[in-house]
């Protein structure tokens, strides 16, 4: 290019550039405290507003009241004072969103905090936003496999759906959605972990857990700690469902984590009481529930023309002596389309996952079992029930007829097969297997106690020798695949 | 419940027409045959603070490189519908032009402003 050229295209760009006055909107901090400051002035500030500091801090409008804007202060506020500006950026609040996300662990704002450099994004994306409407959807008919027996088979969960996670501290909460993740290596299905109010050193072990696992590659985590002020803690899920949404109009089925949302509506309500918002029952505000039933709503399966990926939501709730009816709980029980209960006393009893198969419910995931595990799975909540109420019974007689005797002892066999250890997900065709075989006697002569290596075992001996009957199973379920797998199991037997 | 803040308010109102002379006595009047008088203290703070924060915002703050013009201040305050000017202050980092602040709108017409906005133009 030559110099002429060069200065006529300057001469160019300075002749159309625009010399008008330029007019920003100010406020001034009239007081400032835990994260939420209140301005006076900015009239025409709108809701969910970025407002600047001017000292690379921001701020969330949230309360817009006559004289005043209440804002949340995103990020550090401990150099923010009394009389300081603060100018209008005319943006709603947006996260930047890339596939870069994938493997890093970021913070509510998508900046990476895993030390391993900046993410370089074309496009960013308000956090706010409408959930799909009913035209755009489909059914939940594709299977998202936990690789947990107790869930795939009695509880299961569909691409799309929104299953709540819920129990008492440490009864196995974060490991379910942990084993969830890990199982998606190689199923086409992108990740996002969001710790809400989480020890950062808890959450580093399972970005280390899942680095190891070779499942971070496809896992993005977005971190407010325990100690980020509330606003962050607030934003976290937000920002997480955007980088989802993001993965799922690209036509990607995605599994998003909420671990967990107690500690979400905790942070609300501290962020509503500053704000100085009417409290209601257990101080939350009057609209907690709008917070998460459209937090969860963005979950879904979308249709072919607009993208026809999906959103799984696992949300998580923790509950104070397993009590299932205190506000929150009840809440995202009602939003959710199921819920996978956990108990501590079978957490203490060995029983893990601590699933309560009585109270767990899977609302929509039962359409969406392959045929294999349909078939085998059908009878067993009913069986377990039986056992359950048996059990009970029996401890007051030492007599029990023959008939009692075999439903509990099958029972029993049942419970033990439904145990499994952390991070050790199971295929689906392997949880079809060894359904089978104690559905149909095949595990009577072995003893519980021996049980887990026999399981182990058998998993072992069909993926040496049997690897096309367990793809066969994947795929559907006749008299054929019944009688090769009864071979199989039979055959297995007497190698041992 | 009523709230001294929303009788200030209304207060602030009434006093801002001058046609309105026994504000005071009436504000008087009221609280006493309501039963209000103890938070009168809570109510004149109100005023207090509102008078300084409108009265902040309804002044006209200019900055300017060079001193401007007594026909050209006066057009600005017609323009914007100040009535009064808070402060002038020179600074000439601003090169050129003026910079003016009213009613919570900062008005950039700052020659250093728009080669900022010139330059960034031309480096994008």
């Amino acid at each position: 290019m030559s110099v002429d050229t060069i200065i006529s295209n300057l001469k160019e760009k300075i002749q159309k550039h625009s010399s008008d006055i330029h007019a920003t909107e100010f406020g001034i901090v009239v007081s400032v405290a835990d994260g939420i400051a209140k301005i006076s002035g900015l009239a025409s500030c709108q809701m969910s507003e970025m407002l600047d500091f001017g000292n690379g801090n921001y701020g969330l409008a949230t309360n817009l009241e006559v004289d005043y804007v209440g804002i949340m202060i995103l990020g550090d506020y401990t150099n923010i004072k009394e009389g300081d500006r603060v100018t209008r950026t005319k943006e709603i609040l947006s996260v930047p969103v890339s596939n870069d996300f994938l493997g890093r662990v970021v913070d509510p704002l998508m900046r990476p905090i895993d030390g391993e450099g900046d993410v370089q994004t074309k496009e960013s994306r308000p956090i706010e936003k409408i959930a799909p409407g009913v035209m755009a959807r489909q059914p939940v008919d594709v299977p998202m496999q936990t690789g947990i027996k107790a869930i795939d088979a009695l509880v299961p969960v569909g691409r799309g759906q929104r299953e709540l996670i819920i129990g008492d501290r440490q009864t196995g909460k974060t490991a379910v959605a942990i084993d969830t993740i890990i199982n998606q290596k190689g199923q086409n299905v992108k990740c996002v972990y969001v710790a809400i109010g989480q020890k950062k050193s808890k959450v580093m072990r399972i970005a280390q857990q899942l680095k190891e696992l070779g499942a971070m590659e496809y896992t993005t985590i977005v971190l407010a700690g325990a100690s980020d002020p509330a606003p962050m803690n607030f934003l976290a899920p937000y920002a997480g469902v955007t980088l989802a949404e993001y993965f799922m109009e690209s036509g990607d089925d995605v599994l998003i984590i909420y671990d967990d949302l107690t500690k979400h509506a905790n942070a609300y309500r501290e962020v509503s009481l500053l704000l100085r918002r009417p409290p209601g029952r257990e101080a939350y505000p009057g609209d907690v529930f709008y917070l998460h039933s459209r937090l969860l709503e963005r979950a879904c399966r979308v249709n072919a023309d607009h993208g026809g990926g999906s959103i799984t939501a696992l949300p998580i709730i923790e509950t104070q002596a397993g009590d299932i009816s205190a506000y929150i709980p009840t809440n995202v029980i009602s939003i959710t389309d199921g819920q996978i209960f956990l108990e501590s006393s079978l957490f203490n009893k060995g029983i893990r996952p601590a699933i309560n198969v009585g109270n767990s419910v899977s609302r929509v995931g039962g359409s969406a079992q392959i045929k294999s595990m349909k078939k085998n799975a059908g009878p067993l909540k009913l069986q377990l029930a039986q056992f359950r109420e048996l059990e009970s019974f029996a401890q007051f007689s030492s007599d029990l007829d023959p008939e009692t005797k075999k439903t509990i002892d099958h029972g029993r066999k049942l419970v033990e097969i439904l145990k499994q250890r952390q991070s050790s997900p199971v295929p689906v065709a392997k949880q079809v297997a060894i359904l089978y075989a104690v559905n149909n006697d095949y595990l009577n002569d072995v003893d519980n106690a021996t049980l887990p290596e026999w399981e182990s075992d058998f998993y072992a001996f069909l993926d040496a020798s049997k690897s096309d009957l367990l793809e066969k199973l994947t795929k559907g379920w006749s008299g054929d695949e019944e009688k090769a797998l009864g071979e199989a199991i039979e055959e297995f037997k007497k190698s041992r | 419940m009523i709230h001294s803040d929303a009788i200030a308010r209304a207060v602030y109102e009434l006093a801002e027409d001058s046609a309105n002379k026994h504000v005071v006595e009436n504000l008087i009047a009221y609280l006493e045959s309501h039963h209000l008088m103890p938070l009168l203290v809570s109510i004149l703070q109100h005023v207090e603070q509102m008078h300084a924060r409108t009265s902040a915002q309804k002044s006209l703050d200019i900055i300017f490189a060079y001193p401007l013009s007594e026909s050209l201040v006066s057009e600005i305050k017609k323009v914007l519908g100040a009535k009064t000017i808070g402060s002038q202050k020179q600074d000439k980092d601003l090169i050129g032009g003026f910079i003016m602040e009213y009613n919570g709108v900062r008005y950039d017409a700052s020659v250093s402003t728009q080669l900022v906005r010139l330059t960034n133009a031309l480096i994008s």
